[in-house]
């Protein structure tokens, strides 16, 4: 029971430690709890692995989308 | 390509075409991608940034470099987003299967896993309420920095955190379902 109110903590504080928020002493509880408690240890790995998809799951413009865009866009101007 | 630097933002303001134009080439890439994030629509999408950069050459003279620049043009971004669901009357939340429509355009993406991804990622966002799928892409997706999106979202840097916070959680579970 004790443990897991501290995990509860931990996962509060989870998001600004991936974010590089957190400095000194919260900083270093966590990585203290962290190497103690596999829990959360997961729960930072599928953190992480979301964040990277994320970043991973970028759109993309093709080059006749960009052209068209520009174009576009300046004919719209030259007209006013 | 040139930085955007401050000779270039003095003829942004001018509505100098030229550097208008560097300025389209920057970040037309990096803002499609939020947008798209939003409204999860090539089409709404690419008419959605083009009115952004419509809309920002005209307010240009008003620019006041408060705010980079790119971050304003997000937030214009944002705003057309915001407005077109708003006209349209349509919810956020979509149905599924919209988002398998565009899996017959060709030759946009190389990658097979890299569409899995985004299929599954856009799956999951779709099912996130507007105000938390705005800050998740700004930071999770673009990059963003919790100040920038502070400015951008009209929120404490407390506030964006909380609500990012809530959202990673959301998402994570979203994802999980999807599999
Ligand atoms: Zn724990």
């Amino acid at each position: 029971m004790k443990e897991s109110k501290k995990c509860l903590e931990i996962l509060k504080n989870l998001c600004g430690y991936i974010d590089n928020e957190l400095t000194g002493k919260c900083c270093e509880e966590i990585e203290a709890h962290l190497r103690e408690c596999p829990e959360c240890r997961g729960e930072l790995k599928k953190m992480e692995s979301i964040l990277s998809l994320c970043k991973k799951s970028r759109e993309s413009l093709t080059k006749t989308e960009k052209k068209r865009l520009k174009e576009n866009i300046f004919n719209s101007i030259e007209k006013e | 390509m040139r930085l955007i630097d401050k000779e270039l933002i003095e003829k942004f303001k001018n509505q100098d075409k030229e550097a208008f134009s560097e300025i389209v080439e920057e970040y037309s890439e990096r803002l499609y991608n939020i947008i798209y994030k939003m409204v999860l629509n090539r089409d709404d999408s690419l008419d959605i940034l083009q009115n952004t950069f419509l809309k920002a050459f005209k307010a240009a003279p008003r620019f006041k470099g408060e705010s980079s620049l790119y971050t304003y043009l997000v937030a214009i971004a944002l705003n057309e987003a915001r407005e077109r669901f708003r006209k349209e009357k349509r919810f956020l939340f979509f149905d599924l299967d919209i988002i398998d429509e565009e899996k017959n355009i060709p030759d946009i993406y190389e990658e097979k896993e890299k569409e899995g991804v985004r299929e599954r990622v856009n799956s999951a966002l779709k099912k996130l309420p507007e105000s938390f799928r705005e800050v998740l892409v700004l930071k999770d997706v673009d990059g963003l920095s919790l100040k920038e999106i502070s400015e951008i979202a009209n929120l404490s840097e407390g506030g964006v955190k909380t609500r990012l916070y809530r959202a990673r959680m959301l998402l994570k579970r979203m994802l999980n379902e999807g599999k």
